[in-house]
């Protein structure tokens, strides 16, 4: 099942096809729901858009590395087959001096949760 | 072959020659939110020097080096998450302000460096991207 995933998002990624994502950002103090767009969400780095749910606009990049779960090649030492899970950071600019910082983790399938701060000590919940 | 593998050969094929590579990246004074410039001399490296410059244009030199995940997590209290299948590196840089910048910095292995965060003596938080 892993390997048919793995062929799927690497054909398309090989293809040239950009995969997106888009969850949603929770402000537990505004009370409101946001969203976030990864556009391309198969790379290990890249473009990261959010709204927030006040409507601010914010704009940044992610990047991750392999996290606590992978899987090794059989056939070669320490080398790393396929990140089932991935760690990551996020930094959004948004209105002037806004800056949220966001650290998650996803799933092989693109999934996954994390938390942002941002630079009013707001705290908000990241799930995609 | 593979792309990761083609990085690293070239990587190789470059620390043979003697020219290092280079990243460069962007470091966030989150207070502010102001970024700013941040490089690192041969990131695929175990060791190598790293230059950045700070908001008001100061600039920092330093070095960075690779610990053992579990040492890194020790050195430092940033919020910058890595497993034990990451590399963890730990810098530290030296601001001609007289700041000092001590960092943290996750890199997939056999790869350029991720992201990391920093903090200077006075407590003040950066973020770098890369």
């Amino acid at each position: 099942m892993r390997l048919s995933l793995l062929c799927v998002l690497g054909g398309l990624a090989m293809a040239g096809c950009a995969i997106p994502r888009s969850g949603y950002i929770y402000s537990p103090t505004v009370g409101g729901r946001g969203s976030v767009v990864f556009p391309d969400s198969v790379q290990n780095a890249g473009p990261l858009q959010a709204t927030l749910s006040g409507g601010e606009r914010c704009t940044g990049r992610y990047s991750t590395v392999p996290g606590p779960h992978v899987s090794w090649d059989d056939e070669k030492i320490n080398t790393i087959y396929s990140e089932d899970t991935q760690d990551g950071m996020a930094l959004l600019q948004c209105n002037a001096g806004h800056l949220l910082r966001c650290t998650f983790t996803r799933s092989i399938n693109g999934d996954g949760i994390g938390r942002c701060v941002d630079n009013h000590s707001d705290s908000l919940t990241l799930y995609f | 072959m593979n792309i990761s593998r083609l990085v690293a050969l070239l990587a190789g094929a470059a620390t043979v020659a003697g020219c290092g590579l280079h990243q460069t990246g962007q470091l966030y004074e989150i207070k502010t939110g102001r970024a700013t410039n941040v490089s690192v001399d041969s990131p695929y490296a175990s060791a190598g020097k790293v230059h950045g410059q700070l908001p008001g244009g100061v600039q920092c030199d330093g070095i960075f080096s690779l610990v053992s995940p579990e040492n890194a997590r020790q050195m430092t209290d940033f919020q910058v998450p890595f497993s034990d299948n990451a590399d963890a590196s730990v810098a530290v840089m030296q601001c001609a302000s007289g700041d000092v910048l001590r960092c943290t910095m996750a890199r997939r292995p056999g790869s350029g460096f991720s992201y990391g965060s920093c903090k200077d003596q006075k407590g003040v938080e950066y973020a770098m991207m890369f």
